[in-house]
Parts: C-alpha cells; structure tokens; sequence
C-alpha cells in the first residue's frame, strides 16, 4: 500500500517576469519499504519534488498525502511538527551541527522528540554502529571524512524512526566508492528498519543500487522502472 | 569587536584622566578640599575679615577624623612691582611647616628654592608672573599690600619661581612666609584662610557639615570654584554621549557580525528547520549567540582596556608634543589614565544590553528564512 502520494504536482518559480515551471504535473506513489532513486538532468526538478514533498516547500499546484494527512494543508509549525516525528532529511552537505560530536548530532534529532534519555543513548549507539562509526562517536564533523560524516546523517535521518528518508544528492560530494559505500548502508537500513528511502541523483552507479527509478525531464517524469 | 569596546573604555579612561589631572592640579596646588574663611572675606578681601575663633575652629578640626591634614594663612591683595613693571596679585603667607601637607607647591618650584628664611624676606611667584615683570631668582620686588587701613610696603627677593598647570594660579598668586607677613604687619595668631585636607574626595562633604563655627564660610573645593565641577558635569555628558555613539557603532558591529553569520549558516539553520527545530528554539538560538558574542567580547574589551588602563595609570601618557595647547586648559601635559570601578560595571550592562537588543534584529531575520530556500544556498 502506499504511504505516499503526489497528484498533479506543480512548481513555478516567479522571477520578475520569467517564469520557471520546475515541476510540471507529478503523480506517483511511494510503497512501504521502497528504495527509490529520483534521477535526471541538473534543473530538471528533483530538489524542487523532494523539498514539496518534505513538506520544506509548498507546491503551486497539486497535492502531497503523506499516511492519511494532506501536507498541503497543514500550517508552518504543523509542517514543523510533522517533519520531526515521519520525515528524515539527508542533504548534499552542511548535514551536521559542527560543534557537536557525531553521537551528539544523533542524539539531537531525539532530543527535540522528547525521548527518554536511555533510549536516546541505546538508539544513537544502534544507529552509529549500524553505519559503522562506533569508533567515531565521539568526533566533530570536521574530524571526519566527507563519507564518514554522510554516515553521521544517515544515522541522525533514521533517529526519530521516520516513516521515509529524503536523500538530496547525498553523495554528489563522494567518491564513488565511498559512494556506493554509503549507498550500501542505506539500502541494509531500508531493509532491516524499514524505512522508505527516497534519494536523488545523477551518478549511474549509485542509480544502479535503486530498486525503483524515477526520471524527471523539464519536472515531468519521463520513466518510472522497477530494477532488481 | 573587542577593539571598539576597549577603544571605547580607553578613551572614557583618558577623558577622566584628563578631567581628574585637571582637578587634582588645582585641588593641590591652591584650592584644596576645604576652605574656611570669614563669611565677608570671600566679597572683600580685606584684612580685617580674619576667622572669628580660630581656637574653637581649630579644636573642631582636631577632632573630624576625615580631616586629614590642615594649615592657616594669612591672603591678602597687593601689587608686585619689579624694576621693570608691576602687577595686582593675591598674596598668601603661609605656615612653611604645615602648608606643604595641603598643597604640593613645593613640588612645584621649577626654579630657585622654597620659602627658606634669608635676610630679605622671601618670595615665591608663579612662571607667568616672572615673565611679566622681568625678573628671575634672586632678583628683589616690591610688595605693597593693606593691613588694617595701613600700606605695607616691602622689598622681597624672588626665592623660587613655581609652574603650575591650575588655571590662572601663575599669573595672579604670590606666597610668603606667615612670620615675615606678622612682624610686617603686627598681626599675630589670626588667620585669613585654612586651607583643608580631607582624607579622600568621597568624606569632603563630612567635613564640611561636621564644622561648626557661625561668622565663618566653610566651603568645598566645589564651592570654590563651581566652574571645576561643572567642566567635571559637562565633562560626565561629554563622555556618555561618545560612549552612547560608540555602543551604537558597536551594536552595528554585533548586528552586522550576526547577520553575517546568518548568512554563510543559512545552510546550517535551514537543515535544522527542515529536520524539525521550530521557529521559537531557532529565534533563541541566535539570540543566544549573539548574546554570548556580546558577553565575551564585552568581558574581554574591558578586561584588556582595564589593564591597559592599569598601566597607564601608573606611566602615564605622554602628550608634551600636544601639551601646550593642554597646558591652557590647565592640563599638565601627562595624562594618567583613570576609570572607577562603576562606570566599568556600567559599560559592561551597557554592552550586555545593547548585545540583547542587537541580537533581536538578526534573530528575526534567521526566522524569515524559507527552509527550502536556506537549504539550496551553499
Ligand atoms: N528559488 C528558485 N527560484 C527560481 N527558480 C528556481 C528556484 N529553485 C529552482 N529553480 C529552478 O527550478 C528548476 C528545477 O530546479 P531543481 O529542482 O533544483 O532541479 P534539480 O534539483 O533537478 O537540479 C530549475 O530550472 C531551477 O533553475
Ligand atoms: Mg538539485
């Protein structure tokens, strides 16, 4: 069943006079435990579609259900509220708080759940194992690699047990090894918490890890395949 | 950041010492804390108007503990006449002995000697007095005075020639030793004048309510020249409207520092919109960087202009190459920095204050960011 759905989405950017349709009537469904790359060209659209989608932006036309709540409607700390509790956020870069440690970055996301302190500690040291940093929980981001620190996010996305996990480039500023590295650890975690990853891309080999890919041209999806 | 709040503390340091060496040349060379004087001698300065019950006075000034030290003397009009030219002065005969413990003129005397006892009476005349009549150390005067509706009229050798950086003192007063003015006049244990000590600045106003004596003017130094405490009061603006202006500059720092912060972070504080931190938690934290921007910068700035302060205090900055024009202004030409322990606490609220209301601007601008827009931004 599907936990998320898109209908006739649309985006217009208004610069003075020109007008930019970066999506231009979207519809798809997202199932429960969907591993799904969005790929296309630069501009094509793909941040614009996961930020309406996260609920970071609102679209000009069209609607985003997310379980059975209509995002579309819900106010800006609504929106607030509802990103911290069902929606992890891994971005290109600037993850990370930079005075914080990687268990602290974790922890942070919890933090502002409210959770209890024993389950803070026990999930936070979980997760960073499961990305395989228990030997860096105690680093800053800026000891740490540019993988490494994707990883820390990775981590953090999956701290408030959200029903999906929006990926926006997360390894556009990889190597590929380290790429493909990450993208491993994410397809493990989307297998053994569950949780619905949603990433963008345009490096083939991290496409190549997705099971259902989405391309978008001019905001329009142009294919949407299953893969093994 | 710093450097504005400890230019800024420097600088009120140096206008307060300014202001404070200014005072204390003309608290030690000839005004001291404390004058008594008969209720019409300050009018007309006659010789007849001495101090009604000099004992009882003097008994009373025993017995004030704030009183630090005291000393009587006799002041009088009279022209000073050189060979070459002559001039109005007010002559003050004083006690050798006691004098010294209520002014510094001793220190003063930039040529010749004190008032030793010679064969001519000894004078002692002011930098400015000598040029005008044309005469250096051991050269002789003549001084004509009224004592009791009689002239007196005396020669004198110059003895010492003092410089004094009070206000108008060089030109216009002359000392004498208090023997020499009795036996020319007859006079005997009276006095015109005593001048007094307090033992700091803060129990002067003790001194003068504990002392009674009725015909008699008791008067502070800021009774005594009014003119001294409103350049202190119009200094005290002076100081706060340039401080006021250099908090403002420094609020403008802290605002524009924030905002710049704001700016190469608006990825960081879009991420933590995007992963849930409201509006209200974003709100405080910047304020509460920018406070802590405010608070350790201020603590900083003044520790580091108070030791600069601190040092100063004790070498003093040296402007002779400007102390001419300061020396009009009956400024000597060192400064010796200085700043009271409130008016640094005083600052230190200030900055805190203006570090909050500063805070409030970027902080309201971190909340207008659009999510989606802050987490585009690199
Ligand atoms: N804030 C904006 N204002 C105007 N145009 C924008 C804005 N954000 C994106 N666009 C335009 O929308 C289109 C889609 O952009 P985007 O979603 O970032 O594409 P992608 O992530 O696939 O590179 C592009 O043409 C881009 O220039
Ligand atoms: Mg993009």
């Amino acid at each position: 069943m599907s936990i998320i759905k898109t209908q006739g989405l649309t985006k217009i950017y208004k610069e003075h006079t020109v007008e930019v349709r970066a999506l231009n009537g979207v519809t798809m469904d997202i199932a429960e435990g969907e591993f799904t790359a969005i790929v296309g060209p630069s501009g094509s659209g793909k941040t614009t579609l996961l930020n309406i989608i996260g609920g970071l932006d609102k679209p000009s036309g069209g609607q985003v259900s997310i379980g059975d709540v209509d995002i579309t409607d819900l106010n800006d700390n609504q929106l607030i509220d509802f990103r911290l509790n069902n929606i992890g956020f891994v971005f290109q870069a600037y993850n990370l708080i930079p005075v914080l440690t990687a268990r602290e970055n974790v922890e942070f996301i919890m933090l502002m759940q409210k959770r209890p302190k024993a389950e803070m500690d026990e999930r936070a040291e979980s997760l960073l194992k499961a990305v395989g940093l228990e030997d860096q929980m105690h680093k800053r981001p800026r000891e740490m690699s540019g993988g490494q620190q994707q990883r820390v996010a990775v981590a953090r996305a999956l701290a408030s047990k959200p029903k999906f996990v929006l990926a926006d480039e997360p390894t556009a500023n990889l190597d590929s090894k380290t790429a493909i590295n990450l993208l491993d650890i994410m397809a493990t975690l989307n297998k053994e918490e569950g949780t619905i990853f949603i990433f963008s891309t345009h490096d083939q080999k991290v496409i190549d890890r997705a099971r259902r890919v989405v391309t978008l041209e001019d905001g329009k999806i142009v294919s949407d395949v299953l893969q093994n | 950041m710093v450097v504005g709040i400890a230019a800024g503390i420097l600088f009120l340091g140096l206008a307060y010492g300014i202001n404070n060496k200014r005072m204390e040349a003309s608290i030690n060379s000839y005004l001291s804390h404390v004058q008594i004087h008969h209720k019409e001698f300050r009018q007309r300065m006659e010789s007849k108007y001495t101090i009604d019950d000099l004992q009882s006075v003097e008994q009373q000034l025993k017995a004030i503990p704030e009183v630090k030290a005291y000393s009587k003397r006799y002041v009088v009009n009279g022209l000073i006449n050189s060979p070459r030219s002559g001039q109005g002065i007010i002559i003050k005969a004083i006690n050798t002995g006691t004098d010294s413990l209520v002014s510094n003129l001793k220190d003063l005397i930039i040529q010749g000697s004190f008032l030793e006892k010679k064969r001519y009476p000894p004078i002692l005349i002011g930098e400015h007095l000598a040029n005008r009549l044309q005469v250096g150390v051991d050269k002789k005067v003549t001084v004509l005075y009224r004592s009791n509706d009689e002239e007196v009229a005396n020669r004198f050798k110059v003895a010492g020639i003092y410089r004094s950086s009070a206000l108008g003192m060089e030109g216009s007063i002359a000392f004498m030793r208090l023997e020499d003015f009795e036996s020319q006049t007859g006079m005997s244990g009276e006095a015109h004048e005593i001048a007094i000590i307090a033992n700091s600045l803060e129990t002067v106003s003790n001194i003068t309510e504990a002392i009674e004596a009725e015909s008699s003017a008791v008067e502070s130094w800021t009774d005594l020249a009014p003119e001294l405490k409103l350049m202190d009061v119009m200094m005290d603006k002076m100081i706060f409207i340039i401080m006021g202006i250099i908090l403002l500059a420094l609020s403008f720092g802290i605002v524009n520092t924030m905002l710049m912060v704001i700016l190469e972070r608006t990825r960081e504080l879009g991420m933590l919109m995007s992963v849930g931190m409201n509006k209200m938690k974003i709100f405080l934290l910047v304020l509460f960087e920018t406070v802590m921007l405010s608070a350790i910068g201020g603590p900083i700035g003044m520790v580091l202009s108070s030791l600069m302060i601190g040092y100063l205090q004790e070498t003093g900055i040296d402007l002779s190459s400007v102390g001419e024009g300061l020396k009009t202004f009956g400024i000597g030409s060192t400064i010796y920095p200085k700043l009271l322990e409130g008016d640094l606490l005083r600052i230190g609220l200030m900055v805190v204050a203006i570090g909050i209301l500063s805070a409030i601007y970027p902080a309201i601008k971190a909340l207008k960011l659009n999510p989606a827009e802050a987490v585009r931004a690199v």
